[in-house]
């Protein structure tokens, strides 16, 4: 369900006449983005459960949003738990107890801005395993300064996490296209999401090298993340495609900083983005999606913000490739989510914080 | 041969292998290697697990499980590996999942040996076959995982250890100041009545009693300095340590003072040490016991006390000889002991030789002694420089 406006009172609205004694989830784009408090009261006087995110953008269609709401529901919800000090890793997760006859779904939005996520990752890994399908995505601002990004009864929070385990039969196509130019690289230094050394060198400079033997455009600290949006780095994964992490700013002392963590001395490609290869793959994760379920229920796109300004004009074609897929399966499907600042998916193992990624989701 | 392959699996073994062992917490190391390997080879799942009577238990798991996960079949399966002691790769299926303590339809899993009863399993969802040269591939990695964990549980023990050494040391160090306290506080009321009878009684004692009570009170002079010594003897080596950089000529002078050196005797310095950086307090009782067994060994009209120090490869020397009665050869070793005086002197608690012998084991030294009768004594002492627990530091 989309609803493009920013009115508090039409948004309770609707989201009262829908929602069935379910869970809410929220999607709501950040441009003129309603008010969140505002909301939270109103939802909290009608006694409905609901947890929530902000997004750079929110995708309802084949088209993508910079204002309005995605809302979806969720029902045989097991628990919803709320992780704070992310960075700190001042947190504990409880223990919940799984029915190994059951599939379940951790589904979560977490401050794609704070730091050691990928540390929280493997806490939840390590709390759930393979009891659960995860899904979820990095909420919070294009801007990159981060503040409070998800919410749910009790408050608005910035690093933070939220995540609502259910019952439900979920299938999970992940794919991101980028293809590998040079490597592999050793991030022979590196501090949580900060690449300070590359093959025991200066990690910007070994890093210019690559880009400029590619491009003839100078990589300087003031366009670094016009270039560098083309060129993140991969991380080797067996029987998957390489995991991405985004370098999206580099400081006066040559560190480059991603989007997500990148442990010490893993060996890293720098990949290159192709439109077509891009937009193919979108194909690939929404086939890997289905082939997974008889029917489907719902679809939850969760897609990287920066593969929106990677394709420009052209990202149209990777949702219509999505929708076009889904619709093979189930003509009345319909696929809805969020633009995102790092994806969660496991591929069946390990979970992973992803960037640069379509992370697909298909409820039956 | 696919060349950037081979680079790859190089570059992924170097990740591997620089996660192992960077730490000695054994949960923090097998997160470090075990979180990588999971991440990279994407795995599903881990577990380290041990024998012990009869029963399996996790050292390790990732992700947890619950004991209540465990089936007769966990057990089996553990076992089974565990006594056939070599790297294995089998599949799992609808006719054994139930022993993987984690939910589990198909897949394979790995197990490597790492010792007599201890194995580590590896689950993979993703794929029902391994190929053996990527099993091959982890076996080195494993094996170096495996010292490593050696080396955790090794550190574990030694760290509990000196833990327990620790609380029994101040537990020591608190019995004998309590002892002492309690033993020397009664001695103090005996010695206050003695003075109240011999105050109140000026008149009526004979010589004989005031003889006498003089006498109990020499005996509990005695008993408090024999105290004294035990609680010395005693804390030693487990006092709190106050380095400083010291002058020896200037400690030398303290403890001269302290003692009062004898008119008739000499103090002859001849000092080659430079300010070191030493627990002054620790130096000073050695000197002191030694300097005044040298004193109460000179019984001539003319004494001499010789000092000579000098530094020798980190180690400080120092040379004490007297022109005293000399020691017989057969006592050389027995006057270190505890309470062992030879001089028959009353006064003499046995302690000072015992207390200079731990404080030059505290210091990882040595002490030699030169000595036979009529010809005075000579203590050769080393004082290492290199000390494992707090080392002294030299300032030249």
């Amino acid at each position: 369900m989309f609803i493009n406006s920013n009115d508090v009172e039409e948004i309770i609205r609707i989201v009262d006449g829908n929602y069935a004694n379910r869970t809410v989830v929220l999607m709501i784009a950040e441009t003129d983005m309603p008010n969140i408090n505002s909301l939270t009261d109103k939802l909290n006087r009608k006694d409905i459960k609901f947890i929530g995110g902000i997004f750079p953008q929110v995708i309802y269609g084949n088209n993508v949003y910079d204002s309005g709401v995605v809302i979806k529901f969720i029902q045989n919800e097991v628990s919803t738990l709320v992780m704070n000090n992310i960075k700190d890793k001042n947190y504990t997760i409880p223990e919940l107890d799984f029915d190994k006859t059951k599939n379940y779904c951790a589904f979560t939005f977490i401050d794609g801005l704070t730091g050691n996520i990928s540390y929280f990752l493997s806490e939840l890994y390590r709390k759930f395993g393979n009891n659960c399908s995860y899904l979820g995505g990095g909420a919070g601002s294009l801007s990159l300064q981060q503040k409070p990004c998800v919410f749910d009864n009790q408050g608005f929070y910035m690093d933070t996490a939220i995540t609502i385990v259910f019952e439900s039969n979920v299938s999970i196509g992940v794919k991101h296209g980028w293809k590998k130019i040079e490597g592999p690289i050793i991030a022979t230094k590196t501090d949580k999401n900060v690449i300070q050394e590359l093959n025991w060198r200066n990690a910007f400079e070994v890093y210019k090298e690559v880009i400029q033997s590619d491009i003839k455009t100078e990589l300087r600290q003031d366009n670094f993340f016009d270039i560098a949006k083309a060129y993140p780095f991969g991380m080797l994964k067996a029987n998957a495609e390489c995991i991405v992490r985004d370098p999206i700013a580099t400081n006066e002392k040559g560190e480059l900083i991603c989007v997500g963590e990148i442990m010490e001395n893993t060996a890293v490609d720098v990949l290159k983005g192709e439109k077509d290869n891009l937009i193919n793959s979108a194909k690939a994760a929404a086939e890997d999606a289905i082939n997974g379920v008889t029917e489907i229920r719902d679809v939850l796109v969760i897609d990287c913000i920066s593969r929106v300004l990677f394709l420009e004009q052209d990202f149209k074609k990777e949702l219509d490739n999505v929708l076009a897929i889904i619709n093979s399966k189930d003509n009345d499907a319909s696929i809805s989510g969020a633009l995102t600042l790092g994806e969660i998916s496991s591929y069946h193992g390990f979970l992973e914080f992803l960037n640069k990624t379509l992370v697909i989701g298909v409820f039956s | 041969m696919d060349k950037s392959k081979n680079i790859l699996d190089i570059l992924q073994l170097y990740e591997f292998a620089m996660a192992i062992g960077t730490s000695l917490d054994y949960k923090t190391n097998c997160d470090n290697f075990l979180k990588t390997l999971l991440a990279r080879k994407n795995f599903s799942a881990c577990c380290i697990v041990r024998k012990i009577d009869n029963k399996i238990n996790s050292l390790y798991c990732y992700p947890d499980y619950k004991e209540q996960d465990k089936t007769s079949g966990s057990y089996d399966m553990a076992n089974g590996c565990i006594t056939g002691n070599c790297p294995l790769i089998f599949t799992i299926d609808q006719t054994n999942n139930e022993a993987v303590p984690f939910k589990f339809n198909e897949g394979i899993a790995l197990f490597f040996p790492l010792s007599k009863d201890t194995g580590l399993f590896i689950f993979d969802e993703t794929r029902i076959t391994f190929p053996e040269r990527d099993l091959n591939q982890l076996l080195p990695l494993i094996e170096k995982f495996k010292t490593s964990l050696d080396a955790c549980e090794a550190f574990a023990k030694q760290d509990s250890l000196l833990k327990r050494l620790e609380v029994q040391n101040q537990e020591l160090m608190d019995y004998a100041q309590v002892v002492s306290h309690d033993l020397k506080s009664p001695l103090r009321n005996i010695n206050t009545i003695i003075n109240w009878i011999k105050e109140d009684n000026k008149e009526s004692l004979t010589t004989s009693i005031i003889s006498n009570l003089s006498k109990i009170d020499e005996n509990l002079e005695r008993m408090d300095r024999l105290i004294e010594g035990i609680l010395k003897y005693s804390t030693i080596d487990k006092a709190e340590n106050n380095y400083a950089n010291v002058d020896f000529e200037e400690i030398l002078d303290d403890v001269t003072n302290s003692i009062g050196i004898p008119s008739h005797i000499a103090v002859i310095v001849d000092n080659k040490l430079p300010v070191v950086t030493i627990d002054p307090i620790r130096l000073k009782q050695l000197l002191q016991n030694i300097i005044s067994n040298a004193i109460k060994s000179i019984h001539q009209e003319k004494g001499e006390i010789k000092i000579k120090t000098w530094l020798s490869e980190n180690t400080i020397m120092i040379s004490i000889s007297d022109n005293g009665i000399g020691i017989e050869k057969k006592y050389h070793e027995k006057i270190f002991e505890i309470f062992e005086s030879l001089d028959g002197n009353s006064n003499s608690a046995g302690l000072g030789l015992s207390i200079v012998k731990k404080i030059v084991e505290y210091y990882n030294g040595f002490i030699k002694l030169e000595s036979s009768p009529g010809n005075g004594t000579t203590f050769n002492i080393g004082l290492s420089l290199n000390l494992t627990h707090e080392t002294p530091v030299l300032n030249l």
